[in-house]
């Protein structure tokens, strides 16, 4: 589904270039939920961006379903194949719970209209926190909210990036159940960047990075 | 589009302290601006209309000198009309009044009320003397004499001269409301002059009653008729003197200038055309004008300032407001475009949600900014506009007026709302050439064997007791066949010497101020003079009550006599082209 071929990414800064990452090779398929593990400062995030085309490689290439990324409408891309759940969650502070896990919905991604009490209460919150402001929720509920946000989607291809960071260990377990779900029983490819050993654990495919390198294939 | 808006509309509405700044920030910047836009406008539209009406007068006057004890004493020198003429055609002139002494009519003279008929051949019966408290001022411009100009008299019943009035034969008269209530004149009425028991007299109707905050007891009559009456009604010859006198002990000269910018071209021009600047004081009433220039244009140049440093400030507030929020929406950006939306409409609605903001601020500002400026426009007005206005006012101190020998002064009344209160009442426009068919007389005294006798030019012959003479045509060149030279046809009175027929000799010599010509070569007193002309009588006219005892001639005919004989009408001053 997601075959990355000797992916570099440099980051112009005004310290000078930062390699990213440095020749990275993966192929993801869908049905299988996908660990990638790694020190902060690896890479992972930024490999996620790519694979989610939100920039281009500086060498190599991504190819989705065997047509080079860099090639395609990006844009219809991530409209129609892409959830992406950020490190940061990234929620619109100046919307409520419910309408953040709606903008994709309001936005044309999808044609129904998502059941949002359903999708809080899969990611373990309520209704109540639905009327709320991203502000007035903790980090952990934010999260969970951007979680059910990237759901919200339905998109065959499901990039999360530490989704469970701030999250208890119950929490972490369910999210990864939702995730695994999606995987197996729809057969969407998910990528998860972690530390978490137990996440990792529950991955199909685990992968480490170092440096900008995909280490180790365990 | 829907989904578009939908974003734009909920951010804005969303983030309340972001779009209160920015409209906050943006209505007080429009409002600022559309107030300083206002108050420009309207100062500078002030500016215009004070320019266009504001009444300036340069006034020449003899120049005084200031004994040593500080009296002031006026040169013995009066202007002449010969030395206003040609200041009146400077291009810097729009209208100009002449000030004839007001008792140039004598203490004796009489006024009388007439019943309204058929006019006289005799002097009235019931005369009433003019007392000493009235006299009789001549102007061709009452707005411009020093009582109208100043507003202090106004009129009360019935008008100004009208155009037609004031170029003559109409015989209108303004009086004072004392003089009319002494006299029981009402408007309408006719009254009569009788010029020095000459036994001539004219009826005047008046047209006008003023009230004056002064008390006095001037009366108006166009000057055209005043030059005519009494240029006509005062017996020639003997009163030579009087005659060429009186007219040219002219005390003021004011000339509206075309606008008040114009003083210096005006001042240019009388030097340029030789006018004695030694001894005659030019003044210009401009300096109040100057002075509430200088406070509107103050006024003009801080409202520019202020709206462009407002302009600046206001723009540069909003770029940092701008741009201190525009760091959450980097996030913003990155989760619409994992949701699939374009960049560039990403942007489109960032900018949207800013530009609904200024449109919401700025149709506010409109609305708002008429009440506003409108406020602002008084507070301007009480703060620096009265100010610049009095201080123009009391330079200009009306009552400072001691003598009729200085500056025509009007308080200014401006005001950035309601406009310029400009002069009110009819200014005559100056016709620098006596209009085709209307009446002009030139006389030119001559003398001829039996003495001296005055001839008279006409341009209309259309007065009693003449015929329209403008077929008489200048073709009697050798007409006897026995003289030789250019001989003109003239009407003659019917108690002088001469028959219809009659050719009557003249010959120019100079004799002190006036030209004398005379056919007594017999006495050998003028010889060496070769050119020899004539008059033809060609009519004989009635003892009339308008014309004395001069030979009429038409003023082509006159004029035509001068250039042959020589005579410069530079010289003489009896044309009265106004
Ligand atoms: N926007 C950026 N500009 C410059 N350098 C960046 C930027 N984002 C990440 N980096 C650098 O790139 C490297 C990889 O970062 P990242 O992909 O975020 O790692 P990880 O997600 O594994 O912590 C790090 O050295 C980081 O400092
Ligand atoms: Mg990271």
């Amino acid at each position: 589904m997601i075959e990355v071929s000797n992916v570099t990414y440099d980051y112009p800064t005004k310290a000078g270039i930062v390699h990213a990452l440095r020749g990275v090779d993966l192929k993801l398929e869908g049905g299988k939920l996908y660990a990638i593990t790694g020190r902060s400062g690896s890479g992972k995030t930024t490999l996620l961006s790519l694979m989610a085309g939100l920039d281009t490689p500086t060498s190599g290439t991504v190819f989705v379903n065997g047509v080079d990324l860099a090639k395609t409408d990006q844009d219809r891309f991530r409209r129609e194949q892409v959830g992406m759940i950020f490190q940061a969650y990234y929620l619109l502070p100046q919307l409520t719970a419910a309408e953040n896990i709606l903008l994709s919905y309001e936005i044309g991604k999808k044609k129904e209209k998502p059941d949002v009490n359903a999708l809080l209460r899969a990611v373990g919150l309520t209704s109540f926190h639905g009327k709320k402001r991203s502000t007035q929720l903790s980090g952990g509920e934010q999260q969970r909210v951007a979680i059910a946000r990237a759901i919200a989607a339905d998109a065959p291809i499901l990039l999360a990036d530490e989704p469970t960071g701030n999250l208890d260990n119950e929490n972490s377990r369910n999210i990864i159940a939702i995730l695994k779900r999606l995987a197996h029983e729809k057969g969407k490819c998910v990528v998860v960047v972690t530390h978490s050993e137990e996440i990792a654990g529950e991955a199909d495919v685990r992968y480490h990075m170092s440096d900008g390198r995909i280490e180790a294939r365990d | 589009m829907k989904v578009f808006f939908h974003f734009v509309f909920r951010n804005v509405i969303r983030r309340p302290l972001r779009s209160f700044l920015c409209f906050f920030i943006a209505l007080l910047t429009a409002l600022v601006m559309i107030v300083c836009q206002t108050i420009s406008q309207r100062v500078e539209s002030a500016l215009t209309d004070l320019e266009k009406n504001y009444p300036a007068v340069a006034t020449i006057t003899r120049r005084a000198v200031i004994s040593p004890d500080g009296v002031k004493i006026p040169s013995s020198r009066y202007l002449t009309v010969d030395e206003a003429y040609p200041l009146s055609q400077s291009g810097s002139v729009k209208a100009w009044n002449i000030t004839l002494p007001a008792g140039s009519l004598a203490q004796e003279e009489l006024m009388g009320k007439l019943p309204d008929e058929e006019f006289l051949a005799e002097p009235p019966r019931e005369v009433i003397s003019v007392d000493d408290r009235v006299s009789v001022q001549a102007v061709n411009n009452l707005v411009l004499t020093e009582a109208f100009y100043s507003g202090e008299s106004k009129i009360v019943e019935g008008r100004l001269f009208t155009s037609e009035e004031m170029r003559g034969g109409t015989r209108a008269i303004i009086l004072s409301r004392n003089t009319a209530r002494r006299y029981g004149l009402a408007l309408g009425d006719k009254v009569t002059f009788d010029f020095e028991n000459s036994g001539s007299f004219s009826l005047y109707r008046v047209v006008g009653i003023y009230e004056s905050g002064k008390g006095t007891e001037l009366c108006y009559i166009p000057l055209e008729d005043y030059f005519r009456d009494l240029c006509m009604l005062w017996p020639t010859g003997a009163h030579l003197d009087s005659v060429a006198a009186r007219p040219d002990r002219v005390i003021r000269l004011d000339f509206l200038l075309t606008s008040p910018e114009s003083g210096e071209v005006f001042i240019r021009d009388a030097q340029s055309l030789g006018f004695d600047l030694s001894a005659f004081d030019i003044n210009i009433n401009d300096g109040a004008y100057f002075a509430v220039k200088d406070g509107l244009e103050g006024i003009l140049l801080l409202s520019r300032i202020v709206f462009f440093s407002v302009l600046t400030v206001g723009t540069v507030i909003l770029a940092l407001i701008i741009w201190f929020f525009s760091s959450s929406g980097k996030n913003e950006r990155t989760v619409l475009r994992v949701l699939g939306m374009k960049s560039a409409k990403i942007s489109a609605m960032f900018a949207s949600e800013y530009v609904l903001i200024m449109i919401a601020a700025l149709s506010a500002a409109l609305l708002s900014g008429g009440a506003v400026s409108d406020s602002a426009l008084h507070f301007v007005e009480r703060c620096a506009l009265e100010e610049a206005v009095e201080e123009a006012n009391a330079q200009e101190d009306l009552s400072e007026r001691t003598n009729r020998e200085i500056i025509l002064k009007r308080k200014i009344h401006l005001s950035l709302i309601d406009g310029y209160e400009g002069l009110v009442g009819e200014v005559h426009a100056v016709s620098n050439h006596l209009e085709e068919g209307k009446i002009g007389v030139r006389r030119e005294i001559f003398w001829s064997q039996s003495g001296a006798m005055t001839l008279l030019g006409m341009t209309d012959f259309a007065v009693d007791g003449f015929e329209n003479t403008a077929s008489f045509e200048r073709d009697i060149l050798s007409e006897s066949g026995k003289l030789s030279g250019y001989y003109f046809r003239c009407y003659v009175p019917e108690n002088s010497p001469y028959r219809v027929g009659e050719i009557i000799p003249l010959m120019p010599q100079k004799m002190g101020e006036a030209l004398v010509f005379t056919g007594d070569l017999a006495n050998g007193l003028y010889r060496g003079v070769l050119i020899s002309s004539g008059l033809v009588v060609s009519g004989i006219y009635p003892p009339e009550a308008h014309i004395g005892e001069e030979f009429v001639l038409p003023m082509k005919e006159l004029e035509l006599m001068c250039e042959y004989l020589s005579i410069s009408s530079e010289k003489y001053r009896s044309v009265r082209y106004d």
